[in-house]
């Protein structure tokens, strides 16, 4: 990343206390990469995009985004600036929290930051500056989803030989290895039911055949829980229901009772990450009181 | 009649003068007054032009700014400070690796290449390169 921003919503608070941030705007065509990475599952990416320049160094180069894919999965991440960059996909992030830890990408010291750019510095610290204790409710346990299609798409140029039984052997079948548009179009038609567990390593991303054939078209909404905690009354379905929910839950309740409990004390506290490890997780409580 | 006039005007006039005069301020007020009541500890290569560079600015907005070393950094340093930002000059690649765990809770802001690597060794999304 060098040393630009794309414009997004400017009403968070780090934009706005105690400096207002008021940057100047121009509109660049976009970068290469952004379409040779652009997911069909991803909106268009436009032929203008308004962005500003966090500080002036004059190199395409320096700094450093994080990946966009499963960013904003979790209640305590939020992708604060999208950094412009040459290497990475539209949507990878400048600058970024989660948890106590605000991540400022970009290379520039303070005397070569722009006066936008100065500010959102220290609007940023001061924000940071109230969330002591707010450690991050997810690590690194999953490969979000995207990178199913990600891979996916470059299957055919990585010649390492464990790269396709690594990330899609347990799915596909080895006549996949050179179809790049075969390996993604499954993978697009089934994105909703993609897991990826670094607990279970065989294979890598999988689509999850049994929940679809329960019936249940996604594996991270509410619904899905709803639905599954249902199903552990039907006699027929019960024992593939409690497989499933097992797989995205940490949680063992013995009766279909304790989870329906669970689940109503839980409802709004409840979210699902790919990046955590496909798993359904609930917010402690006062966590997200300060924000 | 006249002196009915006369004071109209004069109102008008006065009305004017402090509306022009109240966005005048406006535009020249600056918009945040005060030094931040927040105490800094910039972590960094601290002999550095870099640090040099953050530390003054630092100082003109922040009520404490206090210099550590990177190579050197505990924990229980950030414990007097309220915000710990952790930045190195020169090529990211090559900084020094500072540990730090995941029982850490106090405010940070990782800054660049050298961030990204803190950030990637606590498995958050903010190192996810």
């Amino acid at each position: 990343m060098g040393d630009g921003a794309h414009v997004g919503p400017m009403t968070h608070v780090v934009f706005n206390k105690p400096y207002k941030v008021r940057p100047e705007t121009e509109f660049i065509k976009p970068p290469d990469n952004y379409y040779g990475r652009h997911l069909p599952v991803e909106p268009k990416i436009p032929d203008k995009m308004e962005i500003w320049y966090v500080q002036r160094t004059d190199k395409g180069y320096g700094g450093v985004v994080s990946r966009a894919y499963g960013f904003e999965d979790s209640p305590d991440a939020e992708a604060l600036v999208l950094g412009l960059n040459r290497g990475k996909e539209y949507g990878a992030v400048g600058i970024g929290r989660q948890g106590n830890f605000l991540q400022w990408g970009y290379s520039a010291p303070p005397s070569q930051m722009t006066d936008a750019g100065k500010k959102l510095f220290i609007n940023c610290i001061c924000y940071i500056a109230q969330l002591e204790g707010k450690s991050p409710l997810v690590r690194r346990q999953g490969s979000p989803r995207e990178d199913a299609l990600r891979l996916g798409a470059v299957v055919n140029r990585i010649k390492s030989e464990d790269f396709f039984s690594n990330n899609f052997g347990a799915e596909l079948p080895d006549d996949y290895k050179n179809d790049p548009n075969k390996v993604t179009q499954y993978y697009v038609e089934n994105f909703e039911l993609i897991y990826r567990q670094f607990s279970n390593h065989e294979g890598g991303f999988r689509v999850d055949n049994e929940l679809k054939d329960l019936g249940i078209p996604t594996n991270r909404k509410i619904s899905t829980l709803e639905r599954l905690i249902e199903l552990l009354d039907d006699q027929e379905k019960s024992e593939t229901a409690e497989i499933v929910l097992k797989r995205y839950t940490d949680f063992a309740f013995e009766t279909s009772d304790q989870w329906r409990q669970w689940l109503d004390q839980n409802r709004d506290s409840i979210f699902f990450s790919d990046f955590g490890g496909y798993k359904f997780f609930v917010v402690p409580e006062g966590y997200l009181k300060n924000k | 009649m006249k002196r009915s006039f006369f004071l109209h005007c004069l109102a008008l006039w006065l009305f004017l003068i402090i509306v022009i005069i109240g966005s005048c301020k406006r535009e020249t007020e600056p918009e945040s007054p005060t030094k931040t009541d927040l105490r800094i500890l910039y972590i960094s290569n601290p002999q550095s032009a870099r640090a040099k560079d953050f530390f003054d600015f630092l100082s003109k907005h922040f009520a404490a700014v206090q210099k550590g070393d990177l190579k050197t950094f505990r924990e229980t340093d950030s414990k007097d400070f309220d915000v710990t930002i952790f930045d190195y000059d020169g090529d990211g690649f090559e900084s020094p690796r500072v540990r730090i765990s995941r029982d850490f809770s106090r405010p940070v802001v990782t800054v660049g290449v050298t961030g990204a690597f803190i950030c990637d060794n606590l498995s958050l999304k903010t190192g996810y390169l």
